[in-house]
């Protein structure tokens, strides 16, 4: 089970780990994709750490791809995200301050499909989204692509 | 062994390394026709200000606190130009560390403080840009200072 916790600095307690996450509008530009983690049972945006050996848009089509089973491409980036009051304490005990880096992405191929670390899948409408248990920096970075401006928003 | 930080390039070399989240601070002058670089006391190139963000503290905490410590000028983040995590490059520490370096590039303003040296830090002056972009600067900087040159909004993803 993975826990965040949130506090006054309380990333100290954790080392620093770079996530990259995915925007990805549907064609008309309405619906937003998401998915249902099966951690915690909240809905995000495609995401996951970088690891070694990988560029930041490379994490970011790659995890795209093991959470939904989408081929896309990186076009811009929309915001970093770095709260020092947030820290995630994953199931083997390693904590960390997650630096987000979140990406505007164009669909290349497939067809969204559940996969082991995902329970649900699809696109909602900001309506829908205003209603949904979804990660409340993963809600600002969509705002933030909505607003379409050039310069990444710094968070 | 070796008291100089090393790049390494090779095929996904970074593999060998940890993740670093790491940032690179551009300072112009007023004119915008001179840019401020320091000299790594470890390998004696002139670099950028800059380092590793830490935890407990924002990206834009971890910019100006770096800055502080290079060079005793306080500054504020003015914009994101770039993150460059090129997975080609292995960064090698004089401890024998290794990582995948991956950094992020900022316009920075002066707001106070007094320019002199550090510990990590033999000089630090201003340089024209058109001089700074052709010197042996520390791997990937002359880059960074092209792409800020450039002027666009939106940031580059390299």
């Amino acid at each position: 089970m993975t826990q965040v916790i949130f506090g006054d600095r309380v990333g100290r307690q954790g080392r620093i780990r770079v996530g990259c996450i995915a925007i990805l509008f549907d064609e008309k530009g309405e619906k937003v994709l998401l998915t249902r983690r099966g951690d915690t049972g909240q809905w995000c945006l495609p995401s996951g750490g970088l690891e070694p050996g990988e560029s930041v848009a490379d994490a970011c089509e790659r995890e795209t791809l093991e959470k939904t089973g989408l081929n896309v491409r990186v076009k811009k980036l929309v915001t970093i995200y770095s709260s020092p009051d947030r820290l995630v304490i994953y199931a083997d005990g390693g904590k960390f301050q997650i630096i987000g880096l979140a990406f505007d992405v164009e669909l290349v191929d497939g067809h969204i499909q559940l996969t082991e670390e995902t329970i649900d899948i699809g696109y909602y409408s900001l309506p829908e989204i205003q209603s949904m248990d979804i990660f409340p920096h993963h809600r600002q970075m969509i705002a933030d692509s909505l607003a379409g401006q050039a310069a990444p928003y710094i968070r | 062994m070796s008291m100089k930080t090393k790049v390494l390039y090779g095929d996904h070399i970074s593999k060998e390394g940890k993740v670093r989240l790491g940032c690179s601070l551009i300072l112009f002058d007023s004119s915008r026709d001179e840019v401020l670089l320091t000299r790594r006391a470890d390998n004696g190139q002139w670099c950028l200000p800059g380092g590793m963000i830490d935890p407990g503290e924002t990206v834009t905490e971890g910019c100006e606190r770096e800055f502080w410590e290079e060079t005793s000028l306080r500054v504020h983040v003015v914009r994101l130009t770039g993150v460059y995590s090129n997975p080609n490059r292995l960064t090698v520490y004089p401890d024998g560390n290794k990582a995948h370096v991956v950094v992020m590039s900022f316009i920075v303003e002066q707001t106070g403080g007094i320019l002199s040296l550090s510990d990590e830090t033999t000089d630090a002056r201003y340089f024209p840009v058109s001089e700074a972009v052709q010197m042996d600067l520390f791997h990937g900087h002359a880059e960074m200072v092209r792409d800020a040159l450039a002027g666009n909004a939106v940031a580059f993803i390299r």
